[in-house]
């Protein structure tokens, strides 16, 4: 007759604890590692897509910035956003507003997805980043 | 099916479909733009391949696009694609919606690209 065995329920609730108890500033620098790893991923796949107009001096890959994480009451959260703007033919442009062109595209101009071809290819990589912080904790602290 | 073979079979009927840019005289057209991710590695070696798509819905600012969108969402779900998410991405030149979606096979990417 067959036996299936369940095991391994203390290990998993004492991680949770674990888990648990991670400090919001230690929860905090997660992110932060998190979105050092996505800004940088971001800005590699601009390169490698032909994102960056040499002609410009204040390109949007260079105005790539990483938040300060925020609070929130089941965790936090971290933007990565395109600050600032630059004036293309007399007219001020939002660097955002540039790199949504580039993302999406627009009459007669191929879309160059870099954003989301960063964050698809290196959703592990981002989320180790994260993990890394938190596993460093939990070995030190308990 | 490859990729452009599938995006070819699900949309072609819907409108004109063209890969990367259009730069012609049609005011109504689809365009379609693609990576690829290798996935499902068996001795460093990738057996199947996740492709992640663009496909571009322009148009006049004078039409109506729901009856386009409608049978685009229709043609990715029974052409085997993911449920699609969609941007508007209109300007002052028209209506520009971006549907995002993906599709899948198998044989890696150096076998069906």
């Amino acid at each position: 007759m067959p036996r299936l065995d369940l095991s391994g329920f203390e290990e998993l609730a004492a991680a949770f604890d674990k888990i648990s108890n991670v400090p919001e500033d230690v929860q905090m620098k997660a992110l932060t590692e998190m979105e050092e790893v996505a800004a940088a991923e971001i800005r590699k796949s601009g390169e490698a897509y032909g994102v960056r107009d040499p002609e410009s001096p204040v390109h949007v890959l260079d105005s790539i910035k990483v938040n300060k994480p925020k609070k929130t009451d089941s965790g936090g959260y971290a933007d990565v956003t395109f600050s600032g703007s630059r004036t293309r033919s007399g007219k001020q442009v939002r660097q955002a507003e540039i790199a949504f062109i580039n993302e999406y595209g627009k009459k007669n101009q191929q879309a160059r997805p870099f954003v989301g071809e960063a964050m698809n290819k290196n959703a592990e990589a981002i989320a180790k980043a994260g993990a890394e912080v938190i596993l460093d904790w939990t070995e030190n602290n308990f | 099916m490859s990729c452009d073979e599938a995006i070819n079979a699900a949309f072609g009927e819907i409108l004109p479909l063209f890969p990367n840019v259009y730069t012609g005289e049609e005011l109504t057209y689809l365009v379609y733009n693609y990576y690829v991710i290798p996935e499902v590695y068996a001795s460093s070696v990738s057996h199947a391949s996740r492709y992640s798509i663009q496909l571009h819905l322009y148009l006049p600012h004078k039409e109506n696009p729901n009856a386009i969108k409608l049978a685009i969402i229709n043609a990715c779900i029974g052409g085997g694609f993911t449920y699609p998410s969609m941007t508007n991405a209109s300007d002052k030149d028209g209506q520009h919606y971006v549907f995002e979606f993906e599709y899948c096979n198998g044989g890696g990417v150096y076998a069906q690209t």
